[in-house]
């Protein structure tokens, strides 16, 4: 329940086994990879050094970046291309990973199957355009003149024959301008939404009519030489050809299918191990090698450890591993932020995420956040038949899509189910529940808010105080953590700012409900020490840690925005208290919403009406202020809360993995 | 109420786009100037061009670069416009921004006809992804207008460039370049004929601009090209406002230049027309004055509709064509006088 301890793990292996070690570190998706050159420049590649290895360490003074690379674009694009041409989804499973195959045979085997193939793709190509052109040829059966050789048509002295299509509108054009066109053009037929001319013309007068056909984009249609004669003789041969094209490309299409049920699944294989090897070239980037040697930089969880000693041990004495696992020297390398969460809260580290990634020696805040973030939305939204639905609508989701956010849907609505329980309201119905306990019990038991509007808004801002010292709690251990004396001790949350914060809340609280027993004169006077010592913060802090200059700016400067800090820090402590009175606020709007759409049920007064104005009344509030309340939680946890305490300048822990890039999910 | 909705916004933006444009001053001063550099000077401190220029290295001044850049900078304005617009309105205003992707494909056609290396060319084009989605990078490794017409297969050009292939080189690209300007005005007006919005005005002007164009080839594909009545008068675009397709017809059957202008003179369009040894050698910078004074008038007696957006673009459009007039005349040392009747802003 909090972020993971990590370690630097320095490997120098031969150049030759790089390879094999980054195919290792790839499949066992445990370790981020950080760039080995920078990590030598700054003196951070740590080896245990002894004779045998003097070698690897001498290398060090020579390093360069990884330069040979492979290229797999053109295997990438033929291996995508049959996978299309057998319709095989893009699909990354990496149970198919054999780390025993090279890549090198799949990759002779991809050639040739799609050598194959493609040989069968480009004929059936070659037999459907030559099919297409055949369809176009039987336009001749629309002007079915037996015994008309076509041969003799095209063989006229004078004239010249066309056949081609014509859009309506050019065909206007033609017509309006008819008198002066030297050809007679005349609709013989239509195929689909083509209309199909003929265009007899003059020879003479042939580049003319070609132009004059081009400016209203005549399309012609080319009857082969081969097939002329008596239109009997062509339809006879065009359907002959037709029949003969249409039995070669099934004998194709059977062998094609062949092809895929033959080696679908080795594509798969072929797929997942092409990924792999890009995932290896990819990561080669963060290598540094030298002559003989390659060098990697990675960190690792502390608790992977004898994972990865499992993992390097076939490697015996061929591999040096270091490591740097000192607590202080981990946290000057600023390592990456690996979350451990258990279920409860693991959904909610996504809001964290979203806010930014916590740094390594931050507290990692999203125990507090899923409480917090749990209650509020329960507080403001609750109703047990609605909360049902978030939950379901969560299970739904989780399965079908993004299961972190489905994860929070859920346990939000778990949370709105119980609150909606104390509350007493079944979708928007009150009163409901209490009827199935005894009176004597109920009276105690629920908490119906628009009966104690009060005692609501009341409970909110109480909690709101909890959460917001919770928050100074958070802030004051990740500063003192930081070793930032000034903000962390005198600052305003620190805790100077807390105690102050807690003197206020005493003497507003006791004057309000008159308590007796406050100190009022202590109070003030520790009021009056806080707020000195928060101004003077800077030198203070710089004159007991013995740093000079006692301040960064000219005095007068510091002292004047140190006075406008002190406002705004008045200003803050009551804004971001009263601000959880909203909490409060929804609860009640919430069950206001419901009353309206009673309201207008009974108004309509039928039990349809009843039922029409509870389905949509029950829409309108899940999907309308629902989502209200989700924004305004998350508000209140990254504005009241966050801004406190949370800094997430961290960098996220993304171990090396294969990823999916053909894109199908 | 619902052009406040579609409109404020967007009004509010182009005028302070308009702000940005050059004033009489600057056309006045720049004219005074003697070099192509002090006229790069005056821009860069001066007038809103300054800020585009910026991060160009002095070194780089040079016609065609800064030519580049103003191009680039007017997609760019473009784009921005483009975020205000929404539903039918957007799809016209994407339709107008395709303009830029027919100039292009022109100048790539014209590149090819001189046999030029065009590898680099799609480095003019700033900002091309705005408006095209045609991968400039690849089709400027063509090497032949061949290749170049099959990289547009997934376009509208295709079908119809492709005929003109067989042509005779020195017509080849006269047609292709008319029919690519006719496609895409046909698209166009078959677009604005469909809106039932009140930016009648400016249709009329886009109208009255296809007019325009129709006189252009008629009067070009007769005197340069020799194309037969019938070929020209087919190549016409449907939809123009004044000239209607008798007119048109009777243009294209005219028996020489000057029975040309004798039609014309009948037109709405008589003042332009008056035959004498000016009409024309001014011709079409007449012609663009005179769109460029109906959509100042539009404008100006418009009220939150597209007119405003479209009127700037085209202002917009002008004001470029002036400025590459200006710096190409101060590269030829044309002497102010003279240059001021080659623009189209009226001085």
């Amino acid at each position: 329940m909090a972020i993971e301890k990590m370690k630097l793990l320095n490997i120098v292996i031969e150049k030759d086994k790089a390879h094999d070690v980054l195919k290792d570190i790839v499949l066992a998706e445990k370790i981020h990879l950080v760039s080995a050159i920078s990590e030598i420049n700054e003196n951070n590649f740590v080896m245990k050094v002894d004779a045998e290895h003097i070698e690897e360490v001498a290398g060090l003074c020579l390093i360069d970046t990884f330069t040979e690379k492979k290229d797999y674009k053109s295997i990438q694009k033929k291996l995508y291309k049959l996978m299309e041409y057998m319709q095989i989804p893009k699909t990354l499973d990496k149970q198919l990973i054999d780390t025993s195959f090279d890549f090198i045979d799949l990759q002779n085997e991809i050639d040739s199957i799609y050598e194959d193939l493609s040989s069968i793709r480009l004929r059936m190509q070659e037999l459907s355009d030559e099919k297409s052109q055949l369809s176009q040829m039987s336009i001749i059966q629309g002007i079915y003149e037996p015994g008309v050789d076509f041969r003799k048509l095209f063989d006229l002295e004078y004239f010249n024959i066309k056949f081609g299509i014509l859009t309506k509108d050019n065909m206007e054009r033609l017509i309006r301008n008819y008198e002066n066109i030297y050809a007679a053009v005349l609709h013989i037929g239509r195929r689909g939404h083509d209309e199909i001319y003929v265009v007899i013309s003059l020879k003479e007068l042939a580049v003319e009519t070609e132009r004059i056909l081009r400016s209203v984009y005549f399309e012609d249609i080319s009857l082969l030489d081969e097939y002329l004669g008596t239109p009997e003789e062509m339809i006879k041969k065009i359907d002959e050809r037709m029949l003969h094209i249409d039995q070669e490309l099934e004998g194709l299409q059977l062998r094609s299918e062949e092809y895929d049920e033959q080696y679908g699944k080795r594509l798969m294989v072929c797929y997942a191990h092409l990924m792999l090897e890009i995932k290896i070239e990819q990561m080669k980037k963060y290598l540094a090698v030298t002559s003989n040697y390659v060098y990697i930089s990675g960190w690792v969880g502390e608790e992977d450890e004898d994972f990865i000693n499992t993992l390097f041990e076939p490697y015996g004495d061929q591999m040096v591993i270091g490591e740097s696992d000192d607590a202080e020297t981990v946290v000057a390398l600023k390592p990456p932020t690996k979350l451990n969460n258990n279920w409860l809260f693991k959904p909610f580290e996504n809001l964290v995420h979203m806010y930014g990634t916590p740094s390594y020696s931050e507290l990692d805040p999203t125990p507090f956040v899923a409480l917090a973030y749990m209650i509020l939305f329960g507080a403001m939204f609750g109703d047990l038949g609605q909360g049902m639905l978030l939950v379901l609508a969560g299970v739904l989701m989780t399965r079908k899509r993004s299961s972190d956010y489905g994860g929070i849907l859920k346990r939000i609505g778990l949370f709105s189910m119980v609150f909606g329980f104390f509350y007493d309201s079944f979708f928007g119905y009150e009163h409901v529940i209490s009827k199935l306990f005894p009176e004597s019990l109920s009276e105690k038991m629920f908490l119906r808010p628009i009966e104690h509007i009060n005692t609501v808004l009341i409970l909110a801002v109480v909690t709101g105080l909890i959460f917001l010292l919770i928050s100074y709690g958070y802030s004051i251990v990740n500063k003192i953590k930081s070793s930032d004396l000034k903000e962390g001790v005198f600052g305003r949350n620190g805790v100077v700012g807390l105690c102050l914060y807690l003197v206020l809340l005493l003497w507003v609280g006791g004057s309000a409900l008159g308590w007796r027993w406050v100190p009022v004169n202590l109070l003030k006077i520790l009021a009056v020490i806080a707020v000195v010592l928060m101004v003077i913060r800077e030198p203070l802090s710089n004159s007991i840690l013995k740093k000079r200059p006692l301040y960064h700016e000219p005095a007068s400067a510091y002292y004047v925005e140190s006075g406008f800090e002190l406002l705004e820090t008045f200003l803050g402590m009551l804004s971001n208290s009263v601000s959880f009175i909203r909490v409060g606020a929804f609860a009640l709007n919430h069950v206001g919403l419901f009353m309206a759409f009673h309201t207008i049920a009974s108004l309509i007064g039928t039990a349809s009406g009843e039922v029409v104005m509870f389905v949509i009344g029950n829409a309108v509030v899940i999907g309308l202020e629902g989502l209200i309340v989700l924004i305004q939680g998350l508000r209140l946890v990254y504005y009241e809360m966050f801004s406190k305490y949370y800094n997430g300048e961290g960098e996220i822990f993304s171990p090396a993995v294969v990823d999916d890039l053909g894109g199908n999910k | 109420m619902s052009n406040v909705r579609k409109f404020a916004a967007l009004n509010t933006k182009i005028k302070g786009m308009v702000g940005k444009l050059l004033s009489h001053e600057d056309y006045m001063n720049m004219l005074k100037l003697e070099k192509e550099s002090e006229i790069f000077e005056y821009l860069m401190s001066h007038t809103y061009y300054g800020n585009i220029f910026n991060d160009m290295p002095p070194t780089d001044y040079t016609v065609s670069n800064v030519e580049r850049q103003i191009k680039g900078y007017i997609v760019s304005l473009y784009r921005k416009i483009l975020c205000y617009i929404s539903g039918d309105y957007k799809k016209l205003f994407k339709l107008l921004m395709k303009r830029f992707e027919a100039e292009d494909i022109k100048s790539y056609l014209r590149a090819l006809h001189l046999n030029q290396n065009i590898t680099e060319l799609y480095k003019e084009h700033l900002n091309y992804e705005v408006y095209t989605n045609l991968n400039y990078k690849e089709l400027s490794l063509s090497r032949s207008m061949e290749e170049f017409i099959e990289g547009l297969k997934s376009t509208m050009y295709y079908k119809v460039l492709k005929l003109y292939l067989s042509e005779s080189k020195d017509r080849m690209l006269f047609y292709m370049e008319m029919n690519i300007d006719r496609m895409y005005f046909s698209k166009l007006a078959s677009e604005i004929s469909k809106f039932k919005g009140d930016e009648k005005p400016i249709f009329e002007i886009l109208r009255m601009n296809i007019d325009f164009l129709n006189f252009q080839w008629i009067y070009r594909g007769k005197k340069f090209y020799k194309l037969s009545p019938e070929e020209v008068l087919n190549y016409t675009l449907d939809n123009g406002h004044y000239l209607n397709y008798e007119t048109l017809k009777a243009l294209s059957y005219a028996s020489d230049e000057a029975s040309l202008f004798e039609i014309m003179e009948e037109t709405h369009y008589h003042k332009l027309f008056k035959h004498d040894e000016k009409t024309e050698r001014y011709l079409e910078r007449d012609m663009d004055r005179y769109l460029y004074g109906k959509f100042l008038k539009s404008d100006r007696e418009s009220n939150l509709n597209m007119i405003t957006v479209v009127a700037f673009t085209h202002r917009l459009e002008f004001e470029m064509r002036d400025l590459f007039t200006i710096m190409e005349a101060k590269h030829y040392g044309i002497p102010a006088d003279e240059l001021k009747d080659y623009l189209i802003r009226i001085l």
